[in-house]
C-alpha cells in the first residue's frame, strides 16, 4: 500500500541530501543571471527576455533528475537506499516529484526573484523604467511540458548509468536525436519522391523549397502526421518513466 | 536457492540455511566465499537465480516494507549523509516505528561520540560507531553487520559486544560476517561456515563443545585423537575429540581452519 508518510520521509531524505547543493546553486545563479541581467543594462533593451531564465530552470531540472538516484552510484549509500523502510513505489515517486515539479518550481521561484531584484535595482539606480516581459499562459504551459519531456531522459538515464548519468544521458539524447533527424529526412524524402526518390533524390534535401512542401501535404495527411508525432511524443517520457520504475524495482546493489 | 555473478562460476549451489531468533550467528569465511553476497541475499540486496529467501515467510527479493523495518544491514563500507547526529535521526529515525532515540543517545555515550559534529568530518570509527549505535536503536528483530569491528579502536570493541550482547532476545537476532574473529569471539553463540558455495557448519557454540575440545599441547607425540593442530609459540593448539564430556573454550580460528581444511571430517563429526 502507497504510504503518503512514508512518500514524505523518502522527499524529505531527497531534500536533506540535496538542500546544501541547491542552496549553492541557488546562490551561484544568483550571481550569474544578476551580471547577466546588467549587462542588458548597458545595451539599451526596454524589455527583459525571460528566456534565459526558462533555460536555466531546465538546465536545474536535468541536472537534477540526473543526480535524483546518486545513492546508487556506490554500494554503500545504495544498501542504505533500498534497506530504508518504505516502498519502491514510494521511493520512486519521491524521486519523481522531487526532480521534477519541485524543482521547477523552486528555480522558477528563483529566477523569478532574481529578475525582480535585477530590475528594480536597475531601475532604481539608472534612467530606464523596464519591465519584466514574462511568458504567457500557453507558453509557460509549452515550456513546462518540454521540460517534463526531457526529465523523462535523465530520470531513466539515473537509474541505467551508475557514473556520469547527466553527460551520459546528455549523449544519448544527441544520438537520440540524430537518429531521428536521419529518420525524418528519410521519410521525408520517401514522401517527396517515392522510392524512385529514394534511389535518385539528392540526399543533401533543404526543406527550403516550398514545391517540396506542397508535395508532401498532397502526398501525406499532415494532421494525421501531426497527431502521431503528438502520440510519440506524449507516450515516449510516459514509457520512459515506466521503465525507469522498473529499473529501479529490479536494481541489485 | 543458487546464486551467481557470472555462469563460470557458482557462488551458492543449492544453500539452504535457516535463521532463528534469540541467537548471536557469527558467519565466517575465507575472502571470495560468498559472506556478502549472502547477507545483500538475505536483504534482497540480490535475488538468486533459482530458489528463495525469506524473512518472516516473505520474499525478501519483493522488498517490502514490513520487512525492511525489521531488518536492518550495516555494511563494511559506512555511507552517511553531509549532516550531524540530529540531521541524520531527522532523516531516518521515523522510518523505523520502533526507534529507539533513549538507546541511540545511550550507544553514542558509551561510544563517548561528539554530536554536533558532521559526519562525514568525523574518522571511519566514529562514523561506525554512529551507524553501529543507530542499528541497534532500531529494534530490528534482524540486525546484520558485515565486519562491524573494522576500522573500531580496542575499547570500542568491547562496548559494541556489550552494546549487542545487551540488545539480544528471544524474538531477535544478529548475523555478524567477519574475519576478525578474536573480536567477537565471546558474542557469537552460533557460528557459520561457509566455503566453497557451500555452508560446512553451522552449530552452536554448546553443540561444537559437546562434540570437540580445544587444547593447548607441548606435544603431538603420543596424541592419537589428535584431529587438527595449529603450532604457536606457546606450543601446539590441538583438537580432539570429546569423549569423555570435558568442558573447553571453542578457539574461532582454529575451528575456522581446521573446518575448511577437514570438510568431509567435520560434516561427519556434526551430521551434515
Amino acid at each position: 500500500m502507497f504510504s503518503i508518510k512514508r512518500f514524505f520521509e523518502q522527499f524529505k531524505i531527497i531534500w536533506m541530501q540535496n538542500s546544501q547543493k541547491v542552496f549553492l546553486n541557488i546562490g551561484i545563479l544568483t550571481l550569474i543571471i544578476i551580471f547577466i541581467n546588467f549587462m542588458i543594462f548597458n545595451q539599451f533593451i526596454d524589455k527583459f527576455s525571460f528566456g534565459l531564465g526558462g533555460v536555466i530552470i531546465a538546465f536545474m531540472t536535468y541536472i537534477s533528475s540526473a543526480n535524483v538516484f546518486s545513492s546508487l552510484q556506490q554500494t554503500s549509500s545504495g544498501i542504505h537506499y533500498f534497506m530504508t523502510p518504505a516502498t519502491i513505489t514510494e521511493k520512486y515517486a519521491a524521486a519523481w516529484f522531487y526532480s521534477s515539479f519541485f524543482t521547477i518550481f523552486v528555480y522558477s521561484i528563483t529566477v523569478f526573484l532574481i529578475y525582480i531584484f535585477s530590475i528594480s535595482v536597475g531601475n532604481l539606480f539608472t534612467d530606464f523604467h523596464l519591465s519584466l516581459n514574462l511568458p504567457n499562459t500557453e507558453l509557460l504551459w509549452s515550456g513546462l511540458l518540454g521540460i517534463l519531456f526531457y526529465h523523462s531522459f535523465f530520470f531513466l538515464g539515473a537509474t541505467v548509468f551508475k557514473k556520469n548519468p547527466f553527460l551520459k544521458t546528455l549523449l544519448c539524447i544527441i544520438l537520440f536525436l540524430m537518429v531521428l533527424g536521419v529518420i525524418t529526412k528519410i521519410t521525408m524524402v520517401w514522401f517527396i519522391g517515392g522510392i524512385e526518390g529514394m534511389n535518385s533524390y539528392q540526399w543533401n534535401l533543404e526543406i527550403n523549397d516550398f514545391s517540396d512542401f506542397d508535395k508532401l501535404s498532397k502526398s501525406f495527411d499532415l494532421e494525421t502526421y501531426e497527431n502521431i508525432a503528438k502520440m510519440t511524443l506524449t507516450s515516449i517520457p510516459v514509457i520512459f518513466w515506466v521503465i525507469a520504475y522498473f529499473k529501479l524495482k529490479t536494481r541489485q546493489i | 536457492m543458487n546464486f551467481a555473478y557470472s555462469k563460470k562460476k557458482k557462488i551458492f549451489d543449492d544453500l539452504t540455511l535457516t535463521i532463528e531468533g534469540g541467537h548471536i550467528y557469527g558467519l565466517l569465511g575465507k575472502n571470495g566465499a560468498g559472506k556478502t553476497t549472502l547477507l545483500k541475499l538475505m536483504t534482497g540486496l540480490l535475488f538468486p537465480q533459482s530458489g528463495i529467501t525469506t524473512a518472516f515467510g516473505i520474499d525478501t527479493k519483493k522488498r517490502n516494507v514490513s520487512v525492511l523495518e525489521e531488518i536492518y544491514f550495516l555494511p563494511e563500507e559506512i555511507w552517511l549523509p553531509d549532516v550531524n547526529v540530529a540531521g541524520y535521526l531527522k532523516m531516518y529515525a521515523n522510518s523505523y516505528p520502533r526507534f529507539s532515540h533513549e538507546q541511540f543517545q545511550c550507544c553514542l555515550k558509551e561510544f563517548e561520540i561528539d554530536t554536533t559534529e558532521k559526519l562525514k568530518r568525523m574518522s571511519l570509527g566514529q562514523r561506525k560507531k554512529v551507524a553501529i549505535s543507530f542499528a541497534l536503536a532500531t529494534q530490528c528483530k534482524i540486525l546484520i553487520m558485515d565486519e562491524p569491528t573494522n576500522g573500531l579502536d580496542i575499547p570500542s570493541k568491547g562496548q559494541f559486544r556489550k552494546l549487542s550482547a545487551e540488545l539480544i532476545g528471544d524474538d531477535r537476532c544478529i548475523i555478524l560476517s567477519t574475519h576478525q574473529v578474536r573480536d567477537l569471539e565471546s558474542l557469537i553463540d552460533t557460528v557459520i561456515i561457509l566455503d566453497d558455495s557451500h555452508i560446512l557448519m553451522n552449530n552452536t557454540i554448546d553443540q561444537i563443545c559437546k562434540r570437540i575440545v580445544f587444547k593447548t599441547l607441548g606435544s603431538l607425540d603420543n596424541q592419537p585423537d589428535v584431529i587438527y593442530s595449529e603450532f604457536t609459540p606457546r606450543g601446539y593448539l590441538a583438537v580432539t575429540p570429546n569423549m569423555d564430556g570435558s568442558d573447553s573454550k571453542v578457539d574461532l580460528e582454529i575451528l575456522f581452519n581446521m573446518t575448511t581444511q577437514n570438510a568431509n571430517l567435520m560434516k561427519q563429526m556434526f551430521n551434515h
